[in-house]
């Protein structure tokens, strides 16, 4: 398991894909630097709205963990080289673990360290009704954070999925993610139950509903996020090992 | 002659002496070819797929409008027409032309095609036009079904059709010009990120992203202005008063949001009033600066797309 | 080194010369080629990929001129409908069928649709891949995609096509049935082939002329007979005494060099032959073989390439 998450986490890391997904990560903190700076304020909902949904939760999170992803095993197929790991004499769910870890790993780390320094910085300057110090902004950091890993594991289990089943596993992410979560569910609020960027709002809201007032209205019970995004994780990381056990390897 | 274990009798190799008809076929070709591979013609179900769902799902919008002011008359408050189907579906737009556009010039590249095209009667540019227009026509054909649903379906709709036409056929050029300014933006962009990139999976993901993250960008930039009008899904604001970066400038940081481009220039088109995001902020602009921005979006693309073919080793 | 011809002139290089930066691929490069099957022999680097590339317009001279047919393709374009080529590298896409990817081909070369899906039936049954025609090119075989890139070239029904390393990753059979291919679309197709390969297996059984490059030269070029033809050395093969014969040899005044298990004597008359025999007798060798040889184009290579 601990070699094969090496090598995983090696191929993750090429220098481009490294570089690509740097660089927005980055942009969360430096629009937040910059606003907070020039402006000397910046509101809750503004920067919730803004910097933590549109951009972190409904940008950035689904399109670094797709990119990283469905090239766990993407890449794997289009080198041929999956025909190596399936033949070691390993249980399958051994070869998928150390995929997702991965893929958590490296985008979890990348995005966590975005959203959290972001909240730190947005939240000093914060003014308005929900007037942070220290203390809040500690939990309000917390609460991204731990909401960011929620996002990154779902969606990372759900993606790792898409990469082994279909060569164009990321045209379908592109559609899940920015028809079903982004437009559709701006339509049918129910699509928040069954949708990642839901739950990761649901779970900001609900460890820390003081700052997270704004998102109020549009989020699902907090239970319910929990249980949604746990259950996603385990039927995708389950229909993985099975489709790996099942298919013919080329 | 009698042949022991019925071989096939080979006819013997036939020069071809029919017509031949250079450059300009091969253009052609290369034009079919391109429409066809983007609609999934002549390939697997798999390749199909993609296309139809996001047809339909362009589609649609005209359709529920269509059958919504059937319902409720033309003059309903708040109704979409003409002038606002391309913001509707500029989304849905972006996603197909991102997903589709890489298949053009992509796999040329990775299996290699492209060299057979450039040793027969074909020019990296003439090349270059056919895929363009072949993804061009295809996103035109898109949008402008769409449109005409809409015109037949408020045809129908209206109470005395004959007048509705008299009275709004203006609308339809209006939105043959509107149709290509869309289509042409969101035809070289995609095709643009395509030459930088092998995999059709990564152009498709920087395309979307570069459109989806732009406007959470310009919402920041601009958050003065907005906090007045239409914020999304937000509470309203705290902070009523403008800011020194965002007051001043946000007209110009307006620009940013790359999916409006087209749709600042669709609006001058139409003489409707355009209420979406930021389209307040930029029609404080000389009709001047969106135009031009347009064009260097569209012309910036295009020249890189042929610049990076121009230098293509094979 | 100019071989000429009069024979009406398919290529003609003309100080041919192509660099890359500091590297030169190509060095004033003069040679014809004529209707028939021209080799082009070399080992990789000789700047084999690079002559063709540049016949076909596919790159730009940097000195010099590449002609088909007393035209440029480099910059007439039209020139090239009448030209085939088959890449050495992979250049078929996965997801068409045969058929279907060489009614296209047909059309960019200038074929009208109708005729260009009969062009591709029957290019598609001269290549022997009449029944696989509808399937996938990404099921194909090495050796049957091998077929189709050599009936894209064909396709248009050129007067010339330009095949690069055209047996490349092939197993023996499947390089025996290519170059069976090759022979018949020069031999019955009556299109001009340029071939180019690093094994001269390929080139000998097949060609009427070859060229040699090596180092972005031309270091020979005539036609293939001139190649093979006898020289003055005899070669004789022992079983045994092998060194006794030498000995025996240089008595009569015959100076013998020993290659394997052959003596190899320089020819100098008829008599010599009776010196031989007195020799091999006295050295009682068990003769195996006595023949002059004939310089293969092994030798030629390996001259080259050394």
């Amino acid at each position: 398991m601990e070699p094969l998450l090496r090598l995983s986490l090696r191929q993750l890391a090429s220098r481009s894909r490294l570089l690509l997904i740097l660089l927005l990560a980055a942009l969360p903190v430096a629009l937040t630097a910059l606003i907070s700076n020039v402006e000397g304020k910046f509101s809750n909902s503004e920067f919730i709205n803004h910097i933590l949904d549109g951009l972190l939760i409904a940008g950035i999170l689904p399109i670094v963990t797709m990119v990283l992803a469905t090239s766990a095993f993407g890449n794997e197929m289009e080198d041929r080289t999956l025909s190596y790991l399936v033949l070691k004499p390993v249980r399958r769910w051994l070869i998928v673990l150390p995929k997702l870890l991965a893929s958590i790993i490296v985008g979890g780390l990348v995005l966590i360290a975005s959203g959290v320094i972001a909240t730190r910085l947005g939240a000093s300057s914060i003014v308005g009704a929900t007037v942070l110090v220290l203390d809040g902004s500690l939990q309000a950091a917390l609460a991204v954070g731990v909401a960011l890993f929620a996002g990154v594991v779902t969606y990372t289990a759900i993606f790792t999925w898409a990469g082994l089943v279909s060569t164009r596993a990321i045209a379908f992410a592109l559609i899940y993610v920015f028809l079903w979560e982004g437009l559709i569910s701006t339509f049918f609020g129910g699509v928040r139950y069954l949708s990642v960027r839901g739950y990761t709002l649901a779970i900001l809201h609900g460890m820390d509903d003081e700052t997270f007032a704004p998102l109020k209205d549009r989020v699902i019970e907090f239970p319910a996020a929990l249980v949604g995004a746990a259950v996603i994780t385990t039927v995708f990381f389950w229909l993985t090992v099975r489709h790996l056990r099942r298919m013919d390897v080329p | 002659m009698i042949e022991a274990q019925g071989e096939v009798f080979d006819l013997g190799y036939k020069h071809y002496d029919g017509p031949r008809e250079g450059r300009m076929r091969a253009r052609k070709a290369i034009w079919i070819n391109g429409v066809r591979t983007a609609l999934g013609i002549g390939r697997g179900w798999g390749s199909k797929v993609l296309p139809g769902l996001l047809f339909v799902a362009v589609m649609l919008p005209a359709l529920v409008i269509s059958l919504v002011a059937s319902q409720v008359g033309l003059l309903a408050q708040g109704l979409p027409g003409h002038a606002g189907y391309y913001q509707m579906v500029s989304t849905l737009l972006i996603i197909f032309s991102a997903i589709i556009a890489p298949e053009l010039l992509c796999p040329d590249r990775r299996d290699g095609v492209i060299s057979l095209y450039l040793v027969r009667p074909l020019t990296t540019t003439d090349y270059l036009v056919g895929r363009w227009s072949a993804f061009l026509s295809v996103t035109l054909a898109l949008v402008y079904l769409g449109q005409t649903v809409l015109f037949i379906g408020f045809v129908l709709a209206a109470d005395e059709p004959g007048n509705y036409i008299l009275d709004n056929w203006l609308n339809v050029p209006r939105f043959l010009l509107a149709g290509l300014v869309v289509a042409i933006f969101t035809t070289t962009i995609p095709l643009a990120v395509s030459s930088f990139t092998n995999r059709r999976a990564y152009a498709a993901a920087f395309v979307i992203g570069l459109f989806i993250i732009s406007v959470p960008i310009t919402g920041v930039l601009t958050i003065c202005e907005n906090s007045h009008g239409t914020q999304q899904g937000g509470l309203g604001s705290e902070s009523g008063q403008c800011k020194p970066l965002t007051g001043k400038a946000a007209k110009w940081f307006a620009l940013l949001n790359v999916g409006g481009v087209p749709i600042h220039v669709n609006d001058m088109i139409f003489p409707e009033e355009n209420t979406s995001e930021f389209a307040n902020l930029v029609d404080e602009l000389p009709d001047v600066v969106p135009v031009a921005w347009y064009l260097l979006l569209t012309a910036g693309p295009g020249f890189v797309l042929w610049w990076r073919y121009r230098r293509i080793r094979i | 080194m100019v071989y000429t011809s009069p024979m009406p002139l398919l290529l003609e290089a003309k100080g041919l010369t192509k660099r890359y930066g500091a590297t030169i691929a190509l060095d004033d490069v003069n040679f014809q080629v004529v209707e028939g099957i021209t080799g082009l022999l070399g080992p990789n680097g000789a700047g084999k990929s690079t002559a063709i590339k540049l016949f076909l317009g596919l790159l730009e001279p940097t000195a010099g001129s590449a002609e088909v047919m007393g035209q440029r393709p480099y910059e007439s374009v039209e020139s090239r409908a009448h030209l085939g080529y088959m890449p050495e590298h992979d250049c078929l896409p996965a997801s068409i069928t045969a058929a279907e990817f060489l009614t296209h081909m047909a059309q960019v070369s200038g074929i009208p649709p109708a005729y260009a899906r009969t062009r591709a039936a029957d290019i598609l049954r001269h290549v022997g891949l009449d029944e696989e025609r509808y399937r996938s090119i990404g099921e194909y075989s090495t050796g049957m995609k091998q077929r189709v890139k050599l009936a894209q070239a064909l396709v248009h029904d050129p007067d010339l096509v330009l095949l690069d390393e055209p047996t490349a990753g092939l197993d023996p059979g499947g390089r025996e049935e290519m170059l069976g291919l090759i022979r018949r679309t020069g031999r019955e197709f009556g299109i001009s082939i340029l071939l180019s390969s690093h094994l001269m297996g390929d080139v000998e059984g097949i060609c009427d002329r070859i060229i040699v490059l090596d180092g972005g030269r031309v270091t020979e070029a005539g036609a293939v007979s001139l190649f093979t033809q006898e020289t003055q050395t005899l070669c004789i093969e022992v079983d045994d005494h092998l060194e006794e014969l030498v000995t025996a040899l240089a008595k009569r005044g015959i100076r013998a060099t020993v290659e394997g298990f052959s003596a190899v004597v320089e020819r100098e008359s008829e008599e010599q032959y009776d010196a031989i025999r007195d020799a091999i007798v006295e050295a009682d060798a068990r003769l195996r073989r006595l023949a002059p040889r004939r310089h293969r184009l092994t030798e030629i290579f390996r001259r080259t390439s050394t």
